[in-house]
């Protein structure tokens, strides 16, 4: 549904900060964007959102255009969750949720029932219609991102496009988070997201996406594709990736960089009490 | 609810503001005296008092509340605009235009519509002014446009400085101050017809985008991706500010404090969503500005400078607002 083709972008000439960038998204899938920063990772985000044009390629989404459309049918096809937003005033949650149906309404009109049933439904479906009339800067870090995610569902667009979803979240809300985006993506919904943590690639699973340099350098299962050696590469810095004994016979993937020289610090004490 | 009540209060002061001047008019002799033409009554009243009801006290309550409220709902949607508590409808350089206009028409010895006329003009153009600046070295980016707004307000600030030196210190100076002070003495009956289409026009335009201008609260690029003409509305909300504010400068010179204060007084009634802050801040702001004229009128023997007992009143009110939302702000 997302189709990005040979995408270079430069703020001024002869510095690209994202040079020929081709990705594609399907319905359901999940698109972990990690790298360094300064990569290009929010440039290529506003990029497909729209709020920057590329100098050369293209960005389709369901086979349209999105530069040659206007905003309000964009947003239609594709909304955007921030990674944080300041809000000088005291909105509710609900009012702004609600703001996600502005595209929807006539001109000059206010929301309808429906439109305040639909935010009403997604605050539901994320579970926080408790906060519904709690204002917005009052609310934890963890409820702010929700308010927000709740704000791009309300907009009915089937493709999400979020900034670092789970940074600044606390441990059991990162957790709660990248279950939600899990399961939106059960839903049809295609969801690309940026992280600064490569563990969260393993834990949504989907797809994962290395970029550095303005390149997509990598592309594939982050099993495949997020490595020991790739993470080393591209942070710059020793990272081993290492295989966890799950449950029973599972094993899940985590990634641990190398504090101390030569051994992961993890490690050193652990080690020891075991054996 | 808070908005029937607020409309309550203002209808109520709107009738009780008559009584305050040499000539007390009773709220039931106002109500005679404005309708008497409908229902075919007789007046029981001297000619005089319809002339006082009509023709000096009627526009000037009626400026009181128009001015007030128009200064309240522009500086509630730059606020809401600039995504900033501490803006007034005057950033954009309208108020420093119009008063470099005014006193350059004074110093011209001009007649008194010469002189609103010259205001409205100069008011207008620092606006278009910071805009252009904005638009040419920021690509519509609002910081670039608000600092615009810094510099245009400052030059003219100077240039009127320029002029107040060259003013004549015995006439010319006097008015000049005295016109800065602002005033709600000088509104007529032409002046109302003037005040309200522009301020009914306004208010039309602002309630037409009220959805976008809640969106652009979150930030241009967020309020884009909601699909939002960020454009459209940006333009549209400067332009409907700049109409209010220029109108109500021109006609009773700088009145400050009214735009940034009452928008915080709304906000603690009917909450952060602009249509409601909007209402509430023409409700309030019209309660507020006409409560200050009528002990303007009230007090005998001196005219005391409206802009001067808005700063009065408008300063306490601020601090103790400052005090109850601080936490909201953080």
């Amino acid at each position: 549904m997302l189709e990005v083709r040979n995408v270079s972008f430069s703020y001024r000439a002869g510095c690209e900060v994202l040079s020929d960038i081709s990705l594609s998204l399907e319905q359901g899938e999940i698109l972990s964007l990690l790298g360094p920063n300064g990569a290009g990772k929010t440039t290529l985000l506003r990029c497909i959102l729209g709020l920057k044009k590329p100098q050369r390629g293209t960005v389709g989404i369901d086979g349209r255009d999105i530069y040659a459309i206007r905003p309000q049918e964009r947003a239609a096809l594709l909304a955007y969750v921030p990674q944080s937003t300041s809000m000088a005033f005291p909105y509710e949650a609900r009012e702004v949720v609600l703001m996600g149906r502005v595209a929807k309404l006539r001109p000059g009109a206010s929301p309808s029932e429906k439109d305040k049933d639909i935010a009403m439904q997604v605050m539901e479906r994320l579970q926080i219609a408790h906060l519904a009339e709690k204002p917005f800067p009052e609310m934890s870090g963890g409820e702010r991102q929700m308010v927000l995610l709740a704000r791009a569902l309300a907009q009915q667009a089937r493709l999400l496009i979020m900034d670092e979803p789970a940074s600044n979240l606390d441990y059991s809300n990162q957790i709660r988070m990248l279950r939600v985006v899990r399961s939106l993506a059960q839903e049809r919904y295609a969801v690309l997201m940026t992280s600064h943590v490569p563990d969260h690639a393993f834990w949504i699973g989907g797809r994962a996406a290395l970029m550095r340099g303005g390149h997509i350098w990598r592309d594939g299962t982050p099993d495949v594709v997020v490595t020991g050696e790739t993470l080393t590469e591209l942070y710059k810095t020793p990272v081993s990736v290492v295989d966890v004994p799950a449950d029973g016979n599972a094993y899940a993937k985590a990634s641990i960089p190398f504090i101390n020289e030569g051994c992961p610090y993890s490690l050193k004490q652990g080690g020891n009490k075991s054996e | 609810m808070k908005m029937l009540g607020l409309f309550v209060v203002l209808t109520v002061l709107f009738f009780l503001s008559f009584m305050i001047g040499r000539y007390p008019v009773s709220p039931k002799t106002v109500w005679d005296i404005l309708t008497y033409r409908l229902f075919g009554q007789t007046p029981y009243w001297e000619g005089t008092l319809e002339t006082v009801v009509l023709q000096v006290r009627l526009p000037r309550i009626l400026m009181g509340i128009l001015v007030g409220g128009a200064l309240s709902v522009a500086g509630a949607s730059y606020q809401t605009l600039f995504k900033n508590p501490m803006v007034s409808p005057d950033l954009l350089g309208v108020s420093a235009g119009a008063g470099f206009g005014a006193a350059l028409a004074l110093l011209n010895q001009a007649s008194w519509w010469e002189v609103q006329l010259t205001a409205f003009a100069f008011g207008i153009l620092a606006v278009l002014i910071s805009y252009t600046i904005g638009k040419a070295f920021g690509q519509g980016n609002i910081t670039v446009l608000v600092l615009g707004g810094i510099v245009i307000s400052s030059l003219f600030q100077s240039l009127l400085a320029i002029i107040k030196t060259l003013a004549d210190t015995d006439n010319t100076l006097a008015s000049i101050t005295f016109w800065l002070m602002g005033s709600l003495g000088r509104a007529s009956g032409t002046d109302v017809l003037v005040m309200l289409p522009a301020t009914a026009v306004s208010l039309g335009v602002l309630f037409f985008f009220r959805h976008s201008i809640d969106a652009l609260s979150a930030g241009e690029d967020e309020a884009m991706t909601m699909g939002v003409n960020v454009r459209l509305t940006k333009v549209a909300v400067v332009a409907a500010s700049t109409l209010i504010t220029v109108c109500a400068v021109s006609i009773c010179g700088i009145v400050g404090w009214v735009g940034m204060v009452v928008p915080h007084i709304a906000r603690m009634l009917v909450g952060a969503n602009y249509s409601k802050i909007g209402a509430a801040s023409f409700l309030t702001g019209g309660i507020l500005l006409l409560l200050i004229d009528n002990v303007i009128r009230g007090v005998p023997g001196v005219e005391l400078p409206l802009g001067v007992l808005t700063s009065l009143v408008g300063t306490p009110i601020f601090v103790a607002l400052l005090a109850k939302t601080k936490r909201a702000w953080s």
